[in-house]
């Protein structure tokens, strides 16, 4: 089924067509959720509410891009209300620190493939904007160009994220990445 | 010339094969002769393998599917007048008490043993008041410590009424006390 078939059968709420929309495109949605936000628990959420956004606006897709890029862009816009409503969570890890809990009790059985992984749990450590380009970019293989309409930001303010994003992950994960120093090239000394 | 600094600012340009033919080719000498550079340019290469070999493990929900259905056939089976009966409801209200509002005088106080009329003033002053919720937990041995805060917020408006005495309705007043 092409674009276009797909996309009459989504209109019509034709349950295969939503069927084969979840199978060609969820699995590559879900794991950009998970970089996005951190904890696959909720990544599984945000994917399902992506899906039943998408279908009930799937008259109002004007075709200017991919259906995987229309879908992505809801992705992106559920994702930033999910990291608002969670500040209002706050963790006081400073008291935590002062007592330890026993390493017996493992990483919380909900989120431990999330944390398994220390990309995504440098990922995590970022700021949204700067979050979101990498994903895009290293994930999403998409261009300077095809990041900032996504986003709707300037070339040069991409470019700029994506340099500041790329420092921070050097910072955070110094073993497994020789990238630029945000003060320009430097030899990295192992 | 080209140095570091200037390759860092093409970096990606010249990864996504945007750059003209003349500043390409001066890329790739500089690539030639600067191991910093080209490492940089294989990491960019190894970090997108990275991002995809570290999620492959994550799989989508098999029930997915069916639970993007089951939701689309809750929100179909919903009748019309279910959908639109809240928004409805609210904007009724609303139009019915601004309605009320501005037909009625309003009755501020009583003056000695006499109920006193007198019309809106000329500026209202309306307070809102709310309360945002924060939840702080933190780890206590094996324990999970947590409280539920409120920070009150307070806004307070004064508005300006435009309205003409003389285009209020004459009501008979009631000598009788509030």
């Amino acid at each position: 089924m092409d674009q276009e078939q797909l996309l009459t059968a989504l209109k019509e709420r034709n349950h295969a067509a939503v069927r084969d929309l979840v199978a060609a495109f969820g699995p590559r949605l879900f794991r950009s959720a998970c970089l996005l936000c951190g904890s696959e628990t909720d990544a599984q959420d945000l994917v399902q509410e992506t899906f039943v956004q998408a279908l009930q606006s799937a008259h109002r897709f004007e075709r200017r891009s991919s259906i995987y890029t229309w879908l992505h862009a809801i992705l992106l816009n559920l994702t930033r209300h999910y990291h608002r409503d969670r500040k209002r969570l706050v963790f006081d890890d400073q008291l935590a620190r002062q007592d330890i809990p026993s390493c017996d009790d493992g990483p919380n059985g909900l989120d431990a493939d999330a944390a398994s992984g220390a990309l995504i749990e440098a990922l995590a450590r970022l700021t949204a904007p700067h979050r979101e380009v990498l994903v895009l970019r290293f994930y999403e293989n998409m261009k300077l160009g095809e990041i900032a309409a996504h986003l709707g930001l300037a070339t040069g303010t991409v470019k700029s994220r994506l340099h500041y994003g790329l420092a921070e992950m050097q910072r955070l994960l110094p073993h497994e990445l020789n990238l630029f120093g945000v003060g320009g090239t430097k030899e990295t000394k192992t | 010339m080209m140095n570091c600094q200037w390759f860092q600012d093409k970096l990606f340009e010249y990864l996504d094969g945007e750059l003209s033919a003349s500043v390409k080719s001066e890329v790739e000498s500089h690539l030639e002769q600067c191991a910093t550079c080209l490492k940089a340019v294989q990491t960019h290469h190894a970090l997108s393998a990275r991002f995809r070999h570290d999620t492959d493990s994550l799989l989508l929900r098999s029930e997915t599917s069916w639970r993007i259905e089951a939701a689309l056939q809750r929100m179909e089976a919903l009748p019309f007048w279910r959908r639109v009966a809240w928004p409805a409801a609210i904007t009724a209200a609303l139009l019915v008490a601004a309605g009320l509002s501005f037909r009625r005088p309003i009755r501020l106080g009583v003056q000695s043993s006499e109920a006193t009329l007198i019309t809106a003033p000329a500026t209202i002053s309306i307070r809102f008041s709310s309360c945002d919720p924060t939840y702080t937990f933190r780890l206590e041995k094996n324990r999970v410590n947590d409280a539920l805060t409120c920070t009150p917020r307070v806004v307070q408006e004064n508005l300006s009424l435009s309205l003409n005495q003389n285009q209020l309705p004459q009501t008979q007043e009631r000598k009788t006390p509030l």
